[in-house]
């Protein structure tokens, strides 16, 4: 049913990331940047076009070019406009009538029935005809929807599963209760990892105030939201399979794409999945996982296409210590390799304004684990230890004209080569 | 459960929506309107050329219908005999109740949460297993605060600017800024609550009155918040668009960005929360012109030159100046 709904969400996921990061490629550029056909190109466009609000959508012009482009601005909308995009999912027709059809049943009965119940009261009840939709399917549908989506529930009589509307959870709650928790609700959902299920939270939520206490929602606009990214989410399909992989201690192996042929792939070897670290500045996802042999294995998420998930369990206490080893002195995702030691570097900061002191305040809580040390009046020493000092660069960069390294050769010198290619851009000898 | 469900496909959610107001009888042209507001501007759904109205309003041949809706003296009703008043009822999924019970982790709920909603809420999810916890999730590249001292003025604060919000009234409050200096009894009309990804603090974004500007302030260093019903001569709509109109950059910083060791992609991802437009110059090369707030131009300085050498402004000519400024004096410090 509609063109325009997917199966898997990873016929999206790397164009949505084109469009909506970089907003430049016309589909010209798309085609060779993807290395696909210009047809699969239009159609994912056409796609993007339709989930996503006009509002975020932008069409610049380059020349004859088209450049599809993604964009908002934090302050004026904190809805993240990609959850649309998890909206999308293709099904039957035979399945969406099936899903309302036993909830109605289910719904008007009030009581648990079993399968063959089930089958035989929406055939005599529904002006339906069933005759294309065999027992099993239903039975399988039953299970999906207990199971899996937690909609129905169901108790065993006499080795028959009778299923029932599962318990509403907000029965003894008073409308202030739940408006309060819509509150929570709308501001945790840009928060809280998978931001997708807290959207999808809300919407439950306002239909709930709306139809099972038939009470007016109102808007809740209150909040803002600084360094939140709207990426991420791109990459939640496959981030909630690695937190139930994690969860349930089950080892994995991951499908990556390949960096040179976005349509080549490559299986990992076993691993056991461990934390899920964010880079809360660029707004990027990994996975710190182990292999068999207690290597320490680091995933990007928008590099992984699949996860999946094998019957072999791990103990996650084992990998406390080589988590600690590898990642404590990590400041984004890069791991210590074996046989390796954390390298020491030593910052000299230098205030000389007294109004300026906001500036080391902001060092020393950026740098985990630093210690400092006042040498005089407005002259600060920083010693920290790194994984890997270039992991460090970008952000001592950021504070170019208070500090410099003083321990650490090869990171001073590589600074000091960064600045003067920086002035040489700026055309200054 | 997969994230990526059809259950959550927004035409589930529009069947959903129509059975639900057609329990007491909807004429077609009511329903015609809830079909409008929920479906894709490509109305063709089905195979051959079918709209979403024809599958549910039951125009196209028996097998090609939804068939959940019947027609009776000029009104739709759900298809099936017995409904309830509410044909179908409202149920969380298990993700929703996994992300639920990650929510009750969360120390800022309680700001918002009473002891009551909280306790009823861990009862219900109490033996609900998720997978959502803070020990599988690492923050990085994040801003490390010092410890709130009393958190719970900081509790207090945050329920009354909430409940002004929710009302859009004035507050009066007094602030202690970081040198220790007392701003008493000011008065101002609150934007937004405002939170922070990077240093986990939420903050209050005002219009003073005092001052006639769009002022930005520690929740926890104010003190004697109350609520007035004082008259002022300005809403939150008319203070949050000044916010927008009087602090946003007039020119775009225009920037030049080579594809080198990432940069494109570092330089990107940094940006992608601001108004932007981009293009590709050549093979390697792109432009980028980003709008943004002018009270955000010193961090934008300072992330643009955490980019390193492949990351140029083009213009304004003064941030140029400003970034070549910082690097010369970077080398000085070498020499």
């Amino acid at each position: 049913m509609y063109s325009d709904f997917i199966k898997n969400y990873n016929i999206i996921r790397g164009i949505l990331r084109d469009c909506f990061l970089y907003g430049c490629f016309s589909r010209d550029g798309m085609e060779k940047k993807r290395n696909v056909s210009s047809r699969k190109v239009s159609y994912e466009i056409r796609r993007i076009q339709q989930y996503v609000e006009d509002k975020y959508i932008k069409f610049d012009k380059d020349g004859r070019y088209k450049l599809l482009n993604l964009t908002y601005d934090f302050m004026r909308h904190s809805d993240n406009f990609l959850i649309n995009t998890y909206m999308t999912k293709s099904f039957t027709i035979n399945s969406i009538i099936l899903h309302f059809v036993i909830l109605l049943y289910l719904n008007s009965t009030g009581k648990p029935c079993s399968l063959n119940t089930i089958e035989n009261g929406i055939a005599q009840n529904s002006h339906l005809s069933f005759d294309k939709i065999s027992s099993k399917t239903i039975e399988r549908k039953l299970i999906e929807m207990s199971e899996e989506l937690g909609l129905l529930s169901y108790q065993v009589i006499k080795r028959t599963k009778h299923y029932y509307i599962a318990n509403d959870i907000l029965m003894k709650f008073t409308y202030g209760e739940i408006k309060e928790l819509l509150m929570a609700v709308s501001l945790y959902k840009n928060i809280i990892f998978p931001i997708t299920a807290g959207y999808f939270t809300k919407q439950t939520l306002e239909s709930y105030i709306n139809y099972e206490q038939k009470m007016r929602i109102e808007n809740v606009d209150i909040f803002n939201y600084r360094q939140v990214h709207f990426h991420p989410v791109i990459e939640e399909q496959v981030l909630w399979d690695i937190l139930i992989a994690i969860h349930n201690r089950r080892k994995i192996k991951i499908n990556r794409f390949s960096l040179k042929h976005p349509n080549n792939r490559c299986v990992s070897n076993i691993l056991s999945p461990f934390k899920v670290r964010y880079d809360v500045r660029h707004g990027r996802l990994y996975l710190i996982s182990f292999t068999n042999n207690n290597k320490c294995v680091v995933s990007r998420l928008d590099r992984i296409e699949s996860v999946e998930l094998l019957e072999e369990v791990f103990t996650r206490e084992d990998f406390n210590e080589e988590y600690q080893r590898h990642m404590c002195c990590s400041w984004s995702s890069v791991s210590l390799d074996e046989g390796n030691e954390p390298e020491d570097v030593k910052l000299e900061v230098i205030i000389n304004d007294e109004s300026e002191n906001y500036i080391l305040d902001r060092i020393i809580n950026e740098a985990p684990n630093g210690i400092v040390e006042m040498v005089n009046k407005g002259q600060y020493h920083i010693k920290l230890k790194v994984n890997d000092s270039n992991e460090i660069i970008p952000w001592i960069r950021g504070y170019a004209g208070y500090v410099r390294v003083i321990e650490g050769k090869e990171l001073a010198q590589h600074l000091l080569e960064d600045w003067k290619e920086m002035l040489l851009s700026y055309g200054i000898v | 459960m997969e994230l990526f469900n059809e259950v959550k496909n927004r035409y589930f959610q529009l069947v959903f929506k129509i059975i639900n107001e057609c329990a007491n009888g909807k004429a077609k042209d009511e329903i015609l309107k809830i079909i409008d507001d929920g479906e894709f501007e490509q109305k063709v759904i089905g195979k051959n050329n079918q709209t979403f109205e024809d599958i549910v309003l039951n125009k196209c041949k028996k097998d090609e219908n939804l068939g959940l809706l019947i027609e009776k003296e000029g009104a739709f009703y759900p298809s099936f005999e017995g409904t309830k008043e509410l044909p179908l009822p409202v149920r969380f999924t298990v993700i929703e109740k996994a992300w639920l019970k990650a929510l009750l982790k969360k120390d800022g709920v309680r700001m918002i949460l009473s002891n009551e909603t909280f306790e009823k809420l861990q009862k219900e999810l109490e033996d609900f297993d998720t997978p959502i916890r803070d020990e599988y999730f690492e923050m990085t590249n994040k801003i490390e605060l010092p410890e709130i001292s009393d958190r719970e003025v900081y509790h207090k604060n945050f329920k009354i600017i909430m409940d002004a919000l929710l009302k859009e009234k004035p507050i009066r409050y007094n602030n202690t800024d970081k040198n220790g200096n007392l701003y008493s009894n000011k008065l101002a009309v609150p934007v937004s609550i405002e939170y922070s990804m990077r240093d986990g603090r939420f903050r209050v974004s005002m219009y003073s009155i005092d001052d006639k500007r769009p002022i930005m302030a520690n929740i926890f260093t104010l003190s004697d918040v109350k609520i007035v019903d004082e008259d002022v001569e300005i809403d939150r709509q008319t203070a949050k668009n000044i916010l927008f109109e009087q602090k946003y950059s007039e020119e775009p910083i225009v920037l030049e960005v080579i594809d080198k060791k990432n940069a494109m992609e570092r330089c990107f991802m940094c940006f992608s929360g601001m108004e932007r437009s981009a293009r590709q110059i050549n093979k390697d090369k792109y432009e980028i012109q980003l709008y943004y707030y002018l009270f955000d131009e010193e961090n934008l300085i300072r992330n643009i030159i955490s980019l390193g050498p492949y990351v140029k402004v083009i213009s304004p000519q003064r941030v140029v100046d400003e970034i070549v400024r910082r690097v010369k004096k970077s080398i000085k410090m070498y020499e």
